[in-house]
C-alpha cells in the first residue's frame, strides 16, 4: 500500500529503552492528530540496510519530527549520537529537493531539551528555531500536537490535555504487546494499538 | 496590547486595512510588516506579541497556503489559546473561507465556533470591521454578533476517516 505523503510523519528519535516512553508519546500524539507515524522500525528486521529503510520512509513523508535532545556527549568518552542529526540532514535534503513542488514541500519539527546548547552544536539551524521540552511527556505532547495541528493537512485535533489523558491506555497496551512479542513489537501492532486508543470527539 | 492580527500573505491587503481601521478606533494592534525578511529573531518576536495580546484576530481567506513562518505563527496562536483560556481568538473570514484545523482545535468539537465573516469583502468589509470593533470594545458579544459555525459532523467524519486510514496502513504491514 502506498501511504499518502501528506498524511505521513517520519519520526526520528532514539529507540532505546530509556527513550521508549517519549517515543511512544510521539507515536500516540501523531496518531491522535490523524497522521500516520513512519519510522525505520516499520519494515521490521528485513535485510534492507537501515539507511535505505530510513531514507525510504522519510522521503515518503511530507512531515518529520526530529528529537535531538540526546545528541550530546554521553558516557566516559563523551560521544554524541549522530543518527538523529544525520536523519535531520536527510529531511533537509528532502525539503530542498521538493522546493518546487507546491504544497508538497517537506516540513519538520525539531525538538531539543531545555538545556540543549543547539546553537553551539549546529549554528546553521539559526532561523529554524527548535521546540524545547523538559524531557517529560507532559511538555513533549503539547509541542507535537500544536505543531501538527498547524500544518496545512491537519484535521480538528484533540487538545494536548485530552491526548495526555488517553496516553496511559495506549502505554498499557504497548506494554502488554512488549511482553507478548518479547520486546520486538511489530510496527503494525503499535499503529493498531495507537489508533484503537484515540478518544472520539 | 488589544489585538494581534494573524494572516497569510495572500490576505495582506485586508490585514493592513483592518489594522488601520482598528488603530483609528483606538485599538492597539500588532501586525508585522517585515515578513519578507524572516530571521532568527523574528519568531520570538511573534511569540511575545501573541503572548502579550488580549485578543488574537485570525484573518482567513478562501485560499490557505501558509508559509513556514505563518505555520509557526498558527502554532504559537494555538499554544497561547490552550495555555490561557482568557485569551480570545476571533476568526475573521473572507468570502467562503473555512475555519482551518488549528482554529477548530481551540474549541471543543461539540461547541460551535463564533466568527465574523465578510462574505463579499468589497461590499461588506466595513460592516464586518465595525462588528469586530464592537466585539473588541466589549459592546457586544462575539457569539451574539458573529456567525456560529458548527463543525462537529465534519470533524468527527474526518477523524473517523483518518483513523480508518491508519488502520489500513497498519494492516498493510502485517
Amino acid at each position: 500500500m502506498k501511504i499518502a505523503p501528506e498524511k505521513s510523519v517520519f519520526i526520528n528519535c532514539p529507540y532505546d529503552a530509556a527513550f521508549a516512553p517519549l517515543f511512544d508519546a510521539i507515536v500516540f500524539a501523531t496518531v491522535c492528530c490523524g497522521f500516520v507515524p513512519r519510522s525505520a522500525l516499520e519494515s521490521g528486521t528485513v535485510a534492507e540496510p537501515r539507511m535505505e529503510r530510513v531514507t525510504s520512509a522519510l522521503f515518503a513523508s511530507k512531515y518529520s519530527i526530529h528529537d535531538l535532545s540526546r545528541s550530546k556527549g554521553e558516557g566516559e568518552e563523551g560521544w554524541a549520537r549522530f543518527n538523529m542529526p544525520l536523519e535531520l540532514g536527510i529531511a533537509m535534503a528532502r525539503r530542498y529537493m521538493t522546493r518546487k513542488l507546491k504544497g508538497r514541500r517537506h516540513d519538520w519539527l525539531l525538538l531539543v531539551s531545555n538545556d540543549h546548547k543547539y546553537m553551539r552544536f549546529v549554528s546553521d539551524l539559526a532561523g529554524f528555531d527548535p521546540a524545547m521540552y523538559d524531557g517529560t511527556v507532559e511538555t513533549l505532547v503539547p509541542r507535537i500536537v500544536s505543531w501538527l495541528v498547524s500544518r496545512p493537512d491537519a484535521i480538528h485535533t484533540l487538545t494536548p490535555k485530552a491526548v495526555l489523558e488517553a496516553l496511559p491506555a495506549f502505554q498499557a497496551r504497548r506494554h502488554a504487546l512488549g511482553i507478548e512479542w518479547v520486546g520486538e513489537v511489530p510496527w503494525s501492532h503499535v499503529l493498531v494499538a495507537a489508533q484503537e486508543n484515540v478518544p472520539e470527539f | 496590547m488589544d489585538a494581534f492580527i494573524s494572516y497569510t500573505v495572500a490576505d495582506r491587503k485586508w490585514a493592513e486595512k483592518l489594522n488601520q481601521a482598528l488603530i483609528a478606533s483606538g485599538i492597539s494592534t500588532w501586525l508585522d510588516r517585515e515578513r519578507a525578511f524572516p530571521g532568527a529573531t523574528w519568531r520570538p518576536a511573534i511569540e511575545e506579541a501573541i503572548q502579550a495580546a488580549d485578543n488574537i484576530i485570525v484573518l482567513i481567506g478562501p485560499i490557505q497556503k501558509p508559509s513556514l513562518l505563518e505555520r509557526h505563527e498558527w502554532q504559537a496562536v494555538v499554544e497561547a489559546i490552550w495555555a490561557n483560556t482568557e485569551k480570545r481568538l476571533i476568526p475573521l473570514l473572507l468570502e467562503d473561507a473555512k475555519l482551518p484545523a488549528f482554529v477548530r482545535s481551540t474549541a471543543s468539537a461539540a461547541e460551535p465556533i463564533a466568527a465574523i465573516r465578510a462574505r463579499n469583502p468589497r461590499r461588506d468589509w466595513n460592516r464586518a470591521v465595525s462588528d469586530l470593533i464592537q466585539v473588541l470594545k466589549g459592546k457586544v458579544g462575539l457569539r451574539d454578533r458573529g456567525e456560529l459555525i458548527s463543525t462537529i459532523e465534519e470533524d468527527r467524519s474526518e477523524q473517523r476517516e483518518r483513523l480508518s486510514y491508519i488502520r489500513k496502513v497498519a494492516h498493510s504491514f502485517f
